[in-house]
């Protein structure tokens, strides 16, 4: 089975659900894109716990992005996620004891009318990143395509020369067509190995 | 012209406050992060300079490496100039040989081979590519064969994946591909799918 280099792998901590599935999409093909393999908690995995699966993918992973905009409470119990914030925690903590880790935040922005009153509303959930300031992104495909590009793009281990941000997000349309597709083929619910190949065949061409 | 944005190493300091002095001998104003006033909003204050600056210098520091506050602030530029007609140029400033990220590779990088005295001739050189001058790829490009070796190699990861689910599956170990609650997806293992 060929295994991805871990100078080459990217960790996404961020919502599974299906509201956040198109944000998901967006980092994996910017991440596809740029010739870096995105690993997820969905990856097929020989660990029996699931947080042992996340450690071993984190540790093999050089770089991680985590999306903590789901920092509120929700449903009738107003109860917060914790898990994003739990594998971010170990993220930092693989980033400050090996010193071969680098990761990325990202939070939802704050809309414009209310910037001046909580321009750093992340500061409030989780103060200690003070420093490290989140990418922002604005809930849509685009705004995630352009921050996690925006970062991926500074890295040693890209593909060069690389597809311009506005490339990749141009061609992200033929990538959910082609995930249709794979779902149509396959008669069932799309799985993660679907996304990276759907990703693979469809990330704009360097010509 | 805006300032140009000078960014360094802490190690690189004071190569950059004499790149800083030929520049403005120049006749060429630069804007460095130690001009941050108390009280000034860090984060913010750099972002702003970097959209209004008319180039960004990246000065790598004496060990040849790339700082992590430096890659951030490369990727303010790239979301400045997001969908914007005018590219803020990228200018590689070394005092030694090392092999730069990809994107410093857009220009030749601008050596200085003696740390003492060879800053003016690198601020001329700087005033020289600001002007307009055509600037070539440093770097010799791999170009589409490394992309396609790229993407082959992730199609064969997943496709691996998708067949070692399938054999778990057949020898009954795992629950390959089985609908989970919520989530948008199914997981092809052992555990379930999260929802967050």
């Amino acid at each position: 089975m060929p295994v991805p280099l871990f100078e080459q792998s990217v960790f996404i901590n961020c919502p599974f659900d299906p509201k956040y599935q198109r944000l998901l999409h967006a980092i994996v093909f910017t991440t596809v894109s740029l010739g870096l393999v995105p690993r997820c908690a969905l990856e097929t995995g020989e660990a029996d716990l699931r947080f042992q699966h996340i450690l071993d993918l984190l540790q093999k992973s050089k770089y991680s992005i985590h999306d903590l905009s789901r920092f509120a409470g929700e449903g009738e119990a107003n109860l917060a996620r914790m898990n994003m914030p739990l594998e971010l925690g170990v993220a930092i903590g693989l980033k400050l004891c090996r010193k071969r880790h680098r990761l990325v935040v990202m939070v939802q922005n704050v809309p414009e009318a209310k910037r001046k009153a909580a321009d750093y509303e992340y500061h409030r959930f989780i103060s200690d990143l003070s420093g490290n300031d989140p990418l922002r992104h604005q809930s849509t495909p685009q705004s995630v395509t352009r921050e996690v590009y925006s970062w991926l793009t500074t890295l040693d281990e890209i593909v060069n020369p690389q597809p311009s941000g506005e490339a990749i997000f141009a061609a992200f349309p033929a990538f959910q067509k082609n995930l249709a597709n794979h779902k149509k083929a396959a008669l069932r619910k799309l799985i993660w190995n679907d996304v990276l190949k759907a990703a693979a065949e469809s990330c704009p061409k360097i010509r | 012209m805006n300032p140009i944005f000078l960014s360094y190493t802490a190690k690189g300091r004071s190569n950059a406050d004499r790149l800083r002095t030929a520049l403005q001998e120049n006749g060429i104003e630069t804007w460095m992060d130690s001009e941050i006033v108390p009280g000034e909003h860090w984060g913010t204050t750099l972002q702003e300079k970097l959209r209004d600056a008319s180039a960004v210098v990246f000065l790598i520091g004496p060990d040849g490496q790339v700082s992590e506050q430096q890659r951030n602030e490369a990727t303010a530029v790239f979301r400045a100039e997001w969908g914007a007609q005018k590219k803020t140029p990228l200018i590689p400033v070394v005092t030694s040989e090392a092999e730069l990220p990809p994107f410093l590779r857009q220009v030749p990088a601008i050596e200085v081979k003696d740390v003492e005295k060879g800053w003016t001739e690198a601020a001329e050189r700087i005033k020289q590519s600001l002007s307009g001058a055509p600037v070539e790829v440093a770097v010799p490009s791999p170009g589409e064969s490394e992309q396609k070796a790229r993407l082959l190699g992730i199609w064969e990861f997943a496709d691996s994946l998708s067949r070692s689910s399938k054999s778990s599956a057949a020898s009954g170990t795992t629950g390959a591909a089985t609908a989970s609650g919520s989530s948008g997806y199914s997981r092809a293992s052992k555990s379930s799918g999260r929802k967050s």
